[in-house]
């Protein structure tokens, strides 16, 4: 059962930039599964690949980018079917017709700038249109009419309905007023509003993933929970995956049941939320739970921050690569030996040479 | 919860860009003026030359090379005439100059009447009609009215001018309007893909913009076989023009394009599942369009001009079809500026509707940059 229940398989990703100035490996044989129906969160600085991770699931990576180890495997379950195929992602032309139908109609993503995120030259309704228009897909309006749905999957559609579509879509993510709100342009809608019309056509074609790259990072706080507690609500009632790429670590710790800590490419430690956030094993992830400023903390008190800076990606360290940053380095091994990914207890996964015989 | 029933009852307060885009063309004065001047005379020269123009294209007079006939409302007594009126044309011949001469001869009058019968015509190629919208009511068939004189085979020079600007007006906007779809689509593809096809695109385009203009014309054209039927010929001229010009807008728009394509929202468009196609024409080009329609409007004066130096050279369109530039193809010879300068009216109309698209597209220039400073 637990097998049947991934959707996503992630096996030993490898991800190099060719760039003049030598090779960057921007993503470093990472390893993991998202489940359907649950969160997985993925945190990490900036430039540790986190975003790459997401692209290459759509098999998107950018233009020096390639994949050059490793594999992404969907397991592809048609709409009503109990019977799963699997889809090696990685091996698919970009381009091609396959991931095209892929993206967008089984995993949708959306991005960090909301801002940006919108063609300007169309309206709200015009954009949800389009993504429904692109894979012909009634969306969900009574939630376990199965029967209706599958009837429906490969008609195309009305104007008249996909216009009820994109109403009825943006009424979902809480916009006010939908019916007026589905003519207006980007620039007439807020960034909270923006982001809601993201979630929706994101949502229009009822993916079976939902990649969220930093969803939240430009809003402010009383949107940004309401835009989760959208995430959340829609998760719960269509049974969707989500991805959740951030680095705010109180965002994560409220949406993922799973998450991995990355650095440098590399995946530092994974575990459940609860035992991550209770029992960090990874210096690096006790080092940034430490820097989470918390309410009730004595004032006067500087803010725990990790030493160092992040190492230039042309020449990292020898052996672990955040050595030179690591509050329990161990000179002569630390510096040596490249730790390898072990589990410890459970489902607790660390890369890091204290929990290993050497 | 309070915050967004206020956002309820909020209209949306958003100008819309082409609101700011009309607001800011309102207060340009001389551009109004242009767009007007435009209109004015697409209407007259494309839609309806039949109707301004007394005479048919082709009708023949006996008067050839005759001076145009100045129209009067006081006669030779000094008596004043509510309806204006021309005087009969004499021929004289001056037998020193070898040549022919007209005088005009107050005592036939021929008064001009608005509205009359005349040649038969079909008004826009439909409603047949014989009503000219002004010319001489007479029972003398001598009686005509040339207010810009004839040519040397007496046809009255004001219908070919109205005649002329037809085809001259429409290869403007037409050639433009081949070249805005050869140099977008191209100039979309240079930029989206990039690579080896940009490099070939932009190896091509500046092959075209380093080859001598006039030269690669006279080939292109001298490459149109002469047994084509005249709109044959009219047609291919138009793609030739518009061959060897889409080159510069091809790379404006692949210089916007290498901006756009950049942007977050062709990511998301293409996370969606949206192919190569869909980004580049639905989701990028129309970003580029407000800057493409400036750079079209101001170049279509370069077609027109393009197309009358093409056929003042006798490389374009050829008789019997009629533009400004086979008009002024009579005015080519030192004789006819010394003697028929009213050969040169065609200028005047040519100069005013370049005029009239630069007025256009500075102000649509500045119009369509609505959040700029000027």
């Amino acid at each position: 059962m637990s097998d049947n229940n991934v959707l996503v398989e992630i096996q030993d990703l490898r991800i190099e930039f060719d760039v003049r100035a030598g090779i960057v490996k921007a993503v470093d044989g990472v390893s993991f599964d998202i489940k359907r129906g649950q969160t997985l969160g993925v945190i990490g600085e900036s430039g540790c690949g986190k975003s790459i991770t997401a692209r290459a699931i759509l098999q998107m990576v950018p233009k020096p980018g390639k994949i050059t180890g490793g594999q992404v495997l969907y397991h592809r379950q048609a709409r009503g079917a109990t019977q799963t195929d699997v889809i090696n992602i990685s091996k698919l032309d970009p381009d091609g017709q396959l991931i095209r139908e892929i993206r967008g109609g089984e995993i949708g993503m959306i991005f960090q700038e909301p801002m940006s995120s919108l063609t300007p030259v169309y309206t709200a309704g015009t954009h949800i249109d389009e993504a429904v228009s692109l894979h012909r897909l009634t969306p969900l309006r009574k939630v376990g009419d199965q029967l209706a749905e599958t009837i429906q999957a490969h008609q195309k559609l009305s104007k008249q309905e996909a216009r009820q579509i994109a109403i009825e879509m943006l009424r979902r993510v809480g916009i006010p007023k939908p019916e007026q709100r589905v003519d207006s342009y980007p620039h007439q809608l807020s960034g909270g509003q923006r982001q809601r019309v993201m979630i929706a056509i994101a949502l229009s074609c009822q993916p079976a993933m939902l990649i969220a790259d930093e969803p939240t990072t430009a809003l402010d706080v009383s949107i940004e929970a309401q835009i989760l507690d959208i995430m959340r609500e829609l998760q719960e009632s269509v049974n969707m995956a989500i991805m959740f790429i951030t680095h705010n670590l109180g965002v994560i710790a409220e949406m993922a049941s799973e998450i991995v800590v990355m650095y440098m490419g590399k995946q530092v430690e994974r575990a459940a939320t609860v035992d991550l956030f209770y029992e960090p094993k990874h210096p690096y992830t006790r080092a940034l739970l430490q820097s989470i400023p918390k309410v009730g903390r004595k004032t006067g008190v500087r803010l725990a921050s990790i030493e160092g800076m992040v190492p230039d990606p042309f020449h990292l360290p020898t052996g672990c690569v955040f050595h030179p940053r690591c509050p329990s380095f161990m000179p002569g091994k630390c510096d040596k030996i490249a730790p390898t990914w072990k589990q410890l207890i459970g489902n607790h996964w660390v890369s890091c040479l204290l929990y290993q015989e050497v | 919860m309070a915050k967004s029933s206020a956002k309820q009852q909020r209209k949306p307060v958003g100008q819309s860009y082409w609101a700011l885009v009309w607001w800011k063309f309102k207060k340009n004065k001389l551009a109004i003026v242009g767009g007007l001047l435009l209109a004015l005379m697409y209407f007259s020269f494309v839609g309806i030359p039949e109707f301004i123009a007394p005479y048919e294209l082709e009708r023949r007079s006996e008067y050839t090379e005759a001076r145009p006939q100045t129209i009067r409302f006081i006669d030779q007594e000094g008596k004043f005439h509510l309806r204006p009126f021309v005087y009969g044309l004499e021929r004289k011949v001056d037998v020193a100059a070898r040549r022919r001469s007209y005088v005009e001869d107050p005592n036939r009058i021929y008064e001009i009447h608005f509205f009359v019968q005349g040649d038969p015509y079909k008004l826009f190629g439909l409603i047949p009609t014989d009503i000219h919208l002004y010319g001489t009511w007479s029972e003398d068939p001598a009686a005509s009215v040339f207010i810009m004189g004839t040519d040397s085979l007496g046809r009255d020079y004001f219908s070919r001018i109205m005649y002329g600007g037809r085809l001259s007006l429409m290869i403007g906007l037409i050639g433009q309007f081949l070249t805005l779809i050869l140099g977008s689509v191209l100039g979309a593809i240079s930029g989206y893909y990039g690579g080896t096809v940009d490099v070939v695109i932009q190896r091509v385009t500046e092959f075209l913009a380093a080859f001598p203009n006039i030269p690669l014309f006279m080939a292109l054209a001298a490459a149109i076989p002469a047994f084509w039927s005249p709109i044959l010929v009219y047609f291919m001229l138009t793609v030739i023009l518009a061959f060897v010009q889409w080159g510069g807008l091809a790379r404006q728009v692949r210089g916007l394009i290498l901006s756009l394509r950049e942007r977050e929202y062709v990511l998301a468009a293409k996370s969606f599942g949206a192919e190569d196609s869909r980004l580049m024409f639905r989701h990028l080009l129309p970003g580029t369009m407000s800057h493409v329609i400036v750079i079209a409007t101001l170049a279509i004066p370069g077609m027109i001009l393009a197309e009358t130096a093409l056929s003042w050279l006798g490389l374009g369109l050829r008789a019997p079809l009629t533009s400004w530039g086979v008009l002024l193809q009579e005015s080519m010879t030192v004789y006819a500026i010394r003697f028929a300068p009213w050969l040169l009216w065609t200028i005047p109309f040519l100069l005013l509707v370049i005029l009239a698209y630069n007025m256009l597209g500075d102000g649509l220039r500045d119009a369509l940059d609505p959040y700029g400073a000027r």
